[in-house]
């Protein structure tokens, strides 16, 4: 029964037919990851005629003789082992035992036509990085393989043969498929003729030179004068157009980098309107409670049940905090507690903070603000200060924190905060016993110039609570 | 503002900042605004670091990007005369005499 295989290798598309199955699996499996099913072929391939003997353990050779590319073995000339058509576009190869005999060949057939249709193929490896391929030629143990390894950043496209063709302006390469190769490919932007050495040195090869060292590297299918003019025409065309070096490098370091800044194959795109974050991004994100201190000088009811008994951060555990959070990406600090203005380094703290690029925001009770406070809070430059208000009145606020007094103390802390230029935001908690005040507590925010926000007071429940408390405990050993 | 290639700015210290994801977003306290950088004004606005020329500033835009001199050169000194009007830059050294022609 006859197979047929569709592959398409470095732009050309081939049809190869067979009737040994065995044969045919062997090739699909080589060409796996270069099938294609493209309607129009460019060539067919036969394998036909059992050869059960080669006449040698040599390859097959291409030979032109009486008008045809003849597939001979090197000690018998005289045994047909295929032929090429090259204007017929098609060609009959031996159905070798040698399995790998019958890929030779079939590569063989493939190298003809594209040499013939103007592309190179070159003893090279190659990698590329944002559609930009960097070609490596040279000779077994010039360290082709080696080189690709210590480039990280780029994706290898081929370890041991690449074909090179010109493509409108540009050259495109592509790989072959041998040495388990996968199907990629690249435009080509840089030459490079790997040689191991100490350091890394580039050094800028002429045409002359180049042209000389991509020949020595050039493959050759037959040496017919009319495909041989082709392929020298493509080298000469290929040194004079990309730009060659030869690269010294040494072993176990990376190489990507330096071919980086050299080809400036890192240089973004430039786009001016683009933006990075989506539209819709979410700030929130970058805001982060801190809650410096448990202890309060208020006893409000709604809060203290559920407030530990005592804990304090030390200021070297806040430090190592604020670090890690600048690490992280978090822009927006509420410094909060407990009253955080009873922590003995609040000033340390803020500072600290404010040199790590924080944009600040306290939350407060606003009884301990005095004007020496307010411009040092000015001074450091807080975005917002909250200031908590519990009632319209001075009997709510005072019933509800638990402290005579705390009513005008809290009133006076935000004028003087407002004197000082700060961003004061009266900031109430709807407990049953104030919600008939908001109105009156709104007015308030009014009459001292100030913004009101509700925010809503969660009771935790045990079990958040213990949670929060142990992570509390984890992260921060302070007393 | 004058401004010369030979200048040197820094950030101003009461500026917060962060860069998230290659965005640079910064706070203006003064008004609460929240501003977004796109790409080539975070590159320039992460070298402005209190050491870098402004000429040696433009010429890091123009090795990362993919962009003409001359564009690099326009991109960066708009940028910087935008931020150092608005004080969130502030010049270390003295402009000197010899100035960019303005084109």
């Amino acid at each position: 029964m006859r197979k047929s295989l569709e592959v398409k290798i470095a732009g050309l598309s081939a049809e190869i037919r067979t009737e040994d199955i065995q044969a045919f699996s062997f090739l699909r499996s080589k060409f796996i990851d270069f099938l294609s099913n493209q309607k129009k072929k460019d060539l067919t391939i036969e394998i036909r005629g059992k050869h059960p003997s080669s006449p040698d353990q040599a390859l097959p050779r291409l030979v032109f003789e009486e008008g045809k590319y003849n597939l001979i073995s090197e000690k018998k000339p005289e045994i047909s082992l295929g032929h090429i058509d090259l204007e017929r576009r098609n060609a009959c190869i031996s159905d070798f035992e040698d399995r790998d005999k019958i890929l030779h060949s079939v590569l063989l057939c493939f190298a003809l036509f594209i040499e013939s249709s103007g592309g190179i193929i070159l003893h090279a490896s190659a990698a590329y990085k944002n559609g930009q391929g960097f070609l490596f030629p040279g000779p077994a143990n010039a360290g082709k393989s080696t080189i690709l390894k210590q480039l990280n950043e780029f994706s290898p496209l081929a370890e041991e043969w690449v074909a090179v063709k010109k493509d409108g302006s540009s050259f495109r390469m592509g790989s072959i498929p041998c040495q388990n190769a996968s199907n990629k490919k690249a435009k080509l932007h840089h030459i490079f003729f790997p040689k191991k050495g100490k350091h890394v040195v580039f050094k800028r090869l002429g045409q002359k030179e180049t042209a000389k060292k991509i020949l020595r590297n050039c493959l050759f299918s037959t040496m017919h004068p009319e495909i041989t003019g082709k392929v020298l025409a493509g080298v000469a065309e290929l040194a004079t157009e990309i730009p060659c070096y030869e690269l010294e490098f040494p072993l176990n370091v990376r190489i990507d980098r330096e071919i980086n800044k050299l080809t400036g194959s890192d240089k973004k795109r430039l786009n001016r309107r683009r933006r990075i974050l989506p539209e819709d991004f979410d700030l929130s994100r970058l805001h982060e409670p801190l809650i410096l201190t448990w202890n309060c000088n208020l006893l409000c009811r709604h809060c203290r049940p559920y407030l530990p008994q005592e804990g304090t951060l030390s200021i070297d555990d806040v430090k190592k905090h604020l670090d890690r959070l600048a690490k992280n990406g978090i822009l927006f600090l509420h410094l909060t507690g407990g009253e955080p203005l009873v922590h003995k380094d609040f000033w340390k703290i803020s500072s600290h903070a404010q040199k790590k690029k924080f944009a600040l925001i306290l939350h407060t009770n606003g009884t301990l603000i005095t004007p020496e406070i307010g411009e040092k809070l000015k001074d450091l430059n807080f975005l917002h200060v909250f200031v908590t208000v519990l009632g319209g009145n001075r009997q709510t606020h005072d019933y509800l924190t638990g402290v005579e007094g705390s009513f005008e103390r809290t009133i006076s802390g935000m004028r003087i905060l407002k004197e000082n230029d700060l961003d004061v935001i009266l900031s109430t908690t709807q407990l049953k016993e104030n919600q008939e005040e908001i109105p009156q507590m709104r007015e308030m925010a009014e009459n001292l110039g100030v913004k009101f926000r509700i925010v809503p007071f969660q009771t935790p429940n045990k079990k958040e609570y213990e949670e929060f408390n142990q992570c509390y405990q984890k992260n921060f050993q302070g007393s | 503002m004058m401004l010369s290639l030979e200048t040197i700015f820094r950030k101003n210290d009461k500026v917060p900042w962060r860069v998230i994801e290659g965005e640079a977003i910064l706070v203006k306290v003064d008004s609460g605004e929240v501003s977004h950088l796109n790409e080539v004004a975070t590159e320039i606005w992460q070298a402005i670091d209190g050491k870098r020329k402004v000429a040696d500033i433009i010429k890091h835009i123009h090795d990362s990007f993919e962009v003409k001199k001359e564009e690099a050169e326009k991109d960066t000194l708009e940028f910087i005369r935008t931020m150092a009007d608005k004080k969130i830059i502030v010049a270390v050294n003295p402009p000197e005499k010899k100035k960019i022609k303005s084109k």
